[in-house]
C-alpha cells in the first residue's frame, strides 16, 4: 500500500510556514488565513508583491524556486502557492 | 507585398548591471531580486557618451551594401516612444538624412504608438510605397532611443530599458519577409502616465486578452494558425507577463519565444522586436518560408502584432 502520509505532513508544514508568511506580511491574524483565501480577491495581493511574497519565502527556506516553473493558477489561492513550493522543494 | 529587405542594429559597446541601474534610482533589494530573478533583466546596453545619432549611423552603416538602395529611398521615419527626443532646434534625423546620402528623402518620426511604432511604420512603410506605385523605391525605418528623460529608464515591474537601434529597408514587394498580417489595438483608457494603483492593476489584468487578441487577429489576417508560427519575436518585458499571454493563446512553453535578449539587452524601446530578428536570424532560428510573429505593446496603450514570412 503506498504511503502517502509523509507529503501529507510536509504539505502542511509548508502551508503553516506559508501562512505564518503572510500574516507576517499583512500584519493580519494567521487564523483568518486559509488554504482557500485567494491572494488578489481577498488578501489584496497585486502582481508584484505576490512575488516578494515568495522571495520571502524563499529567503526563508534559503531555496530559490525557478521562476519558468511558476504558472498563473499557482497564485491564485494560499493552497495553490503551498502546491507550488512542494514542487519546487520536492524537486 | 510589403516586405523587410533588410534589417541590422547597433548596440553600444557599455554594458550597465541592471542591479547598478536600478539601485541608482532607489530601488530596494528585494525589488532589485524582482527584476533579476523574476523578470529576467541582467543588464542593459547604455552608453551616455554615444549620440543616437551616432548610434543610428552604425545600424544604418550595418545593412548590407548591395547597389544603389539610398537612392531608392523615399522616405526616411524615425519610429519612437517619446514624444521629445532632443533639445530644440537640434534634430538628429536630419543630421542622419545629411549625413547618410539620404537628403532627397521625406524625413519625418511616428511616436503614437510608443513602443509599438515600429510595427506602425512598417506598416506605414507599405502603405506608402503601394501608394506611391514604384516597385523599386524603399523606406528606411529607424527604431531604438536613447532615454532623454529619467522616467524613461525603466517602466516599474515591466521593463529597464536599454540602448539599441534598428535600421529597417522596408520594400513595396518582394520574396522573403513578406508582411502577411498586422493588428494593432488601442485602449486609451490606459492612456494617463502615471496610471492609479487601481487602473495598473486593471491595465495588468487586460494585458494578456488584449496582447493575445491581437495576436490572434495578426495571425487571422495572415490566412495562418499559431501552430505554424517558427517563432515569436516579443518586445523584451517581463517575463512573467509573458507566461500570462502564451497561457491565454494555450501556447505551452517558450521554446518558441524569442527571449534570449531579454537578460542581456532589457527593453530597448520599440526595437526589440528587429533586434530579435537579426539575432534569430544569426543563429539558425529563421529558414525561407518559416512564419513568424513580431509583437510590441507601447504604453498609452498600444497592443501589437504582426506575421511575416521569411
Amino acid at each position: 500500500m503506498e504511503n502517502t502520509q509523509a507529503p501529507q505532513a510536509d504539505l502542511n508544514g509548508v502551508a503553516q510556514d506559508l501562512i505564518r508568511s503572510i500574516a507576517e506580511m499583512l500584519n493580519r491574524d494567521p487564523a483568518s488565513i486559509t488554504r482557500e483565501t485567494r491572494f488578489f480577491d481577498d488578501m489584496g495581493f497585486d502582481s508584484t508583491s505576490i512575488l516578494v511574497l515568495l522571495m520571502q519565502i524563499e529567503n526563508k527556506l534559503g531555496f530559490e524556486f525557478d521562476p519558468d516553473t511558476l504558472e498563473p493558477e499557482d497564485l491564485e489561492t494560499v493552497g495553490s502557492l503551498v502546491g507550488f513550493v512542494s514542487r519546487q522543494i520536492e524537486g | 507585398m510589403t516586405s523587410l529587405a533588410a534589417v541590422s542594429h547597433y548596440l553600444p559597446e557599455a554594458r550597465m548591471p541592471v542591479r547598478k541601474y536600478l539601485e541608482s534610482y532607489g530601488f530596494s533589494d528585494d525589488e532589485v531580486e524582482l527584476h533579476r530573478r523574476y523578470f529576467g533583466f541582467e543588464e542593459v546596453r547604455l552608453d551616455p557618451a554615444e549620440a543616437w545619432y551616432e548610434q543610428a549611423v552604425r545600424a544604418v552603416s550595418g545593412l548590407p551594401d548591395t547597389g544603389d538602395w539610398r537612392g531608392r529611398v523615399r522616405y526616411l521615419i524615425q519610429a519612437r516612444t517619446m514624444p521629445v527626443a532632443t533639445v530644440p532646434p537640434g534634430n538628429p534625423l536630419h543630421d542622419l538624412r545629411r549625413a547618410m546620402d539620404l537628403g532627397h528623402t521625406t524625413a519625418f518620426c511616428v511616436t503614437q504608438h510608443a513602443c509599438a511604432s515600429g510595427l506602425l511604420a512598417v506598416d506605414l512603410a507599405g502603405k506608402l510605397l503601394a501608394a506611391g506605385g514604384d516597385p523599386d523605391a524603399l523606406v528606411l525605418v529607424l527604431v531604438g532611443e536613447k532615454s532623454f528623460t529619467a522616467s524613461a529608464d525603466y517602466i516599474a515591474q515591466t521593463g529597464v530599458m536599454g540602448e539599441g537601434v534598428a535600421a529597417v529597408l522596408v520594400a513595396p514587394h518582394g520574396g522573403r519577409d513578406e508582411v502577411l498580417g498586422y493588428a494593432t489595438r488601442t485602449l486609451g483608457q490606459f492612456s494617463t502616465r502615471g496610471m492609479s494603483a487601481d487602473v495598473r492593476a486593471l491595465f495588468r489584468d487586460r494585458y494578456p486578452e488584449a496582447l493575445g487578441g491581437v495576436i490572434l487577429a495578426a495571425v487571422e489576417r495572415a490566412g495562418v494558425d499559431l501552430d505554424d508560427l517558427t517563432l515569436i519575436l516579443p518586445h523584451n518585458v517581463n517575463r512573467m507577463s509573458w507566461a500570462r499571454v502564451l497561457k491565454r493563446l494555450g501556447i505551452r512553453g517558450t521554446r518558441r519565444l524569442f527571449l534570449d535578449n531579454l537578460p542581456r539587452l532589457g527593453h530597448c524601446f520599440g526595437a526589440d522586436p528587429f533586434i530579435n530578428y537579426t539575432d534569430a536570424l544569426g543563429q539558425g532560428r529563421l529558414r525561407p518560408g518559416d512564419h513568424y510573429l513580431m509583437t510590441a505593446v507601447g504604453l498609452g496603450a498600444t497592443f501589437s502584432a504582426m506575421v511575416l514570412r521569411r
